[in-house]
């Protein structure tokens, strides 16, 4: 298939998949209502009725903050398997969402008492310091001076280390006063519905220079694919490239976890996939990766939605259930990736 | 020209080479010949910059390697590694366009188009530039790498010398094809001044096509010099434990063993 096709085709379905979330939840809303809202916040009218009003402020963020952090997460997927040269690597895997999930937590309890403030930017900042802090500790950890990161040892030390942010998260929650302690458990396992319009443009902005910056690279992230001796001899810094594409990763992750809590699997299924349609170029894969992360987890918000209508399940609970036989299916199959 | 001067290199105690010195003209093939464990590709790994020396250092057009920078390097001089092990699907043309990564910044020229073609058609890779580089065999996928490598170092009418340096490169080709790389190789000498390095396993390639030839025996310098001079009786029997002869075959020397 032509890549512009493809693009042209995840792009309408991602749109579609966007308006469809919009559409769905306790309330139903019309397709006349969301143009009659979208016309008269246009026009900057305020007499909105109360299904404008839901759609306006409720639906349209959660459905576009959906979108984009389906789509950085599986940018970041795509990073961190070009890395880590493996497809069953992702941001989850290599600590990024733990740690980014305690610094967030952190903040949730203990915010408060640390006079530490930037305004809306306070806690995606705290999230990508934890984010930093446990995906580094990932990286060096499994990192051998003498021979090349074992997947095993990778996949082991990121396990130690997202049990010890969990628990941190666990711990927290466990001292937590009541109301702080329940929104932690919720979002701990992934949700959508604290979307605002703050959310989406701090969400969208870090996310756009995130994919500029991983499209810069995707060239040097390419040669990685021949091995980091056969970089080199491109004239590639690899020291420097991998510590370029982990701090991307970090900030994306982070700030995307700092708003919907921990959403897993994305990042593996997606660039999987895009892979088997389109190849491994780099480049075409973050762009078609993002716009195919948006698509899943616009659907798998919508499924959140709908299975126990009209309560709400936690959205990482959904791509979890997806993601996880994705997960066996390679682990299984292509076992010459060990 | 590529000068090695006083490189010595060890690791855990243990020297892997000891005080090389040596000169590789342009325009000529150098073979560098040993046991296995006499610091071939060790070598090969300092003349390209992979690791460092702990003594002495590599003179490359009249700079020190050491003070070029990786990208500069990767523009004039190109590594055929042995044992390039790839995961993930890549069609069999962008793996080739990756031998030009080094001259554009972010996207391919209509010029690096071309070359990728020409490289791609002088191994014969051509016919499967759509294919999925997985796929191929052992030795095809040899053949692909030697054309992204050829396209890294493709002749541009400049002057200045480009450099190749092969470590192994021969491993899983027939020997139709390795006598056809090694006549591809002159090819591209004709059109481009070069100075080829390579480690290979195969005394009999190494003499008919090398022009100077090194000899190591245990990170050492056994000898050096034109592949006449260096390939004795006594050498071979010295360093790889063989006893060779000398046979001429209509006016040529051959090597048997």
């Amino acid at each position: 298939m032509k890549t512009k096709t493809l693009y042209l085709i995840l792009a309408l379905i991602a749109f579609l998949v966007g308006i469809g979330s919009a559409l769905f939840g306790a309330v139903s809303i019309s397709l006349e209502e969301m143009a009659a809202a979208i016309q008269k916040w246009i026009s900057q009218t305020d007499d909105l009725s109360l299904n404008e009003q839901i759609f306006l402020d409720i639906r349209l963020p959660r459905a576009v903050l959906g979108l984009i952090v389906g789509g950085s997460l599986a940018v970041g997927g795509v990073l961190m398997q070009g890395l880590f040269l493996n497809p069953i690597v992702e941001p989850g895997l290599v600590g990024t969402s733990s740690g980014a999930a305690f610094g967030a937590a952190l903040y949730f309890t203990l915010g408060t008492s640390i006079d530490f403030h930037t305004g809306e930017f306070t806690l995606p900042i705290a999230a990508s310091i934890g984010g930093a802090i446990a995906t580094f500790l990932v990286y060096f950890l499994a990192e051998s001076p003498t021979r090349k990161t074992s997947i095993v040892t990778l996949l082991l030390v990121g396990i130690a280390i997202n049990a010890l942010f969990f628990s941190g998260v666990g711990f927290l929650s466990y001292i937590a006063r009541d109301p702080q302690a329940r929104s932690i458990t919720f979002w701990n396992l992934g949700t959508l519905s604290g979307a605002n319009w703050i959310s989406v443009a701090i969400c969208s902005l870090v996310s756009l220079s995130c994919i500029v910056l991983g499209l810069r690279n995707a060239k040097q992230l390419n040669t990685l694919m021949l091995g980091e001796s056969e970089a080199g001899n491109l004239g590639i810094k690899v020291k420097t490239l991998k510590i370029r594409m982990l701090t991307i990763n970090v900030i994306l992750i982070s700030v995307c976890t700092a708003f919907t809590g921990v959403i897993a699997f994305v990042g593996l299924i997606v660039p999987h996939f895009l892979r088997i349609i389109s190849g491994s170029d780099s480049r075409q894969l973050i762009i078609g990766s993002f716009m195919m992360g948006a698509i899943l987890l616009g659907l798998a918000d919508i499924l959140a939605r709908l299975l126990l209508a009209p309560a709400e399940l936690p959205i990482g609970i959904v791509t979890t259930m997806v993601g996880v036989p994705v997960f066996i299916y390679l682990l299984r199959k292509h076992n010459n990736y060990f | 020209m590529i000068k090695a001067e006083n490189i010595s290199y060890s690791i855990n105690n243990m020297l892997l080479l000891d005080q090389i010195s040596l000169a590789f003209q342009p325009n000529e093939i150098s073979m560098i010949l040993g046991p296995n464990g006499a610091g071939k590709s060790t070598l090969i790994k300092i003349l390209s910059k992979q690791i460092k020396p702990n003594k002495g250092r590599v003179i490359t057009n009249g700079n020190v390697l050491q003070n070029i920078s990786q990208s500069e390097l990767a523009k004039t001089q190109a590594v055929l590694s042995q044992n390039i092990h790839m995961v993930f699907p890549m069609k069999v043309e962008e793996v080739v366009m990756m031998g030009r990564y080094p001259h554009f910044s972010s996207k391919a020229e209509s010029n690096d188009k071309e070359i990728v073609l020409e490289a791609m058609k002088l191994f014969q890779v051509d016919e499967m530039a759509q294919r999925n580089y997985l796929t191929l065999s052992g030795g095809e996928k040899q053949r692909v790498h030697f054309a992204r490598v050829a396209a890294q170092v493709w002749p541009d009418g400049k002057q200045q010398l480009k450099i190749l340096l092969l470590d192994e490169p021969l491993t899983f080709l027939d020997i139709n094809y390795q006598l056809d790389f090694m006549k591809k190789l002159k090819v591209m000498m004709n059109n481009q001044p070069m100075t080829v390095i390579g480690v290979v396993h195969d005394l009999n390639l190494a003499y008919k096509y090398s022009d100077q030839v090194i000899f190591l025996k245990s990170g050492k310098v056994f000898s050096q010099g034109r592949k006449e001079d260096v390939f004795t009786t006594s050498s071979l029997k010295e360093v790889f434990n063989l006893n060779a002869k000398f046979i001429l075959n209509e006016g040529v020397r051959h090597l048997l063993f």
